[in-house]
């Protein structure tokens, strides 16, 4: 996916398993996505403030910091809080989308899910977002 | 005869712990009455990509018939049993 300025769009992986990072990296770069990836909790905020990702993939379950905290600080501040993030778990999807809902996230998807069906989420949100950054700047 | 396909992540202590425990695992419960075809995702990236997996480790019984998957965390074995639709002896 492109952005009006013609660049793609950043997508940042926040996940401690190698092989999802590897496979959905592969996946997302396929589809026109350039990838940014953390392996743990305090590495995703760090490159969440440092590179501006478009959106996050987040994994919940992680080492030290899990995804819900990181969640939460990367919503504390002024620089991160209008990221958009979508969880990516292993967790049964009916608890882990509850509590994604309730944080306000952007959306859960099961790592059990078609590989299509995440890409098309993110497609979806950034699109989204693209459309009423639009509306925004025709009314300004 | 139970078939299964397990994906890892290279060759790592990790990977290796995984394999062994569930190899332990199916033979408790099925007594040598299956395959477990151990695919590294890294030299297979194509193959991963083809069966749709986005995660991993990643456990799927391709047969029986309907393909089950499990992804994420395969230690808790009573979980992994009840999801491949096995029990324990």
């Amino acid at each position: 996916m492109i952005t009006a300025k013609g660049q793609a769009k950043r997508i940042l992986i926040a996940d401690d398993e190698p092989g999802v990072i590897m496979i959905l990296g592969m996946r997302l770069r396929a589809n026109g996505y350039q990838v940014i990836a953390a392996h743990d909790g305090m590495q995703a905020i760090e490159l969440a403030h440092r590179e501006k990702p478009d959106l996050i993939v987040l994994d919940i379950r992680m080492p030290d910091k899990d995804g819900y905290a990181v969640f939460e600080e990367l919503r504390a501040s002024a620089n991160t809080r209008s990221t958009p993030v979508i969880f990516f778990s292993a967790l049964p999807p009916e608890q882990a989308e509850e509590k994604a809902a309730q944080l306000g996230a952007d959306g859960f998807v099961s790592k059990s899910a078609d590989p299509e069906e995440i890409v098309a989420r993110i497609r979806g949100i950034l699109t989204r977002l693209e459309n009423k950054m639009e509306l925004t700047g025709i009314r300004q | 005869m139970y078939e299964f396909r397990l994906y890892v992540v290279g060759r790592t202590p990790k990977s290796v712990r995984i394999v062994e425990e569930l190899a332990r695992l199916l033979e408790d419960v099925l007594d040598g009455h299956y395959n477990l075809e151990v695919i590294d995702v890294i030299k297979n990236p194509e193959l991963a990509q083809k069966d749709k997996i986005v995660a991993t480790p990643a456990l799927e019984r391709v047969s029986p018939q309907p393909i089950i998957r499990v992804v994420g965390d395969l230690s808790d074995k009573e979980s992994v049993l009840a999801a491949l639709g096995l029990s324990a002896r």
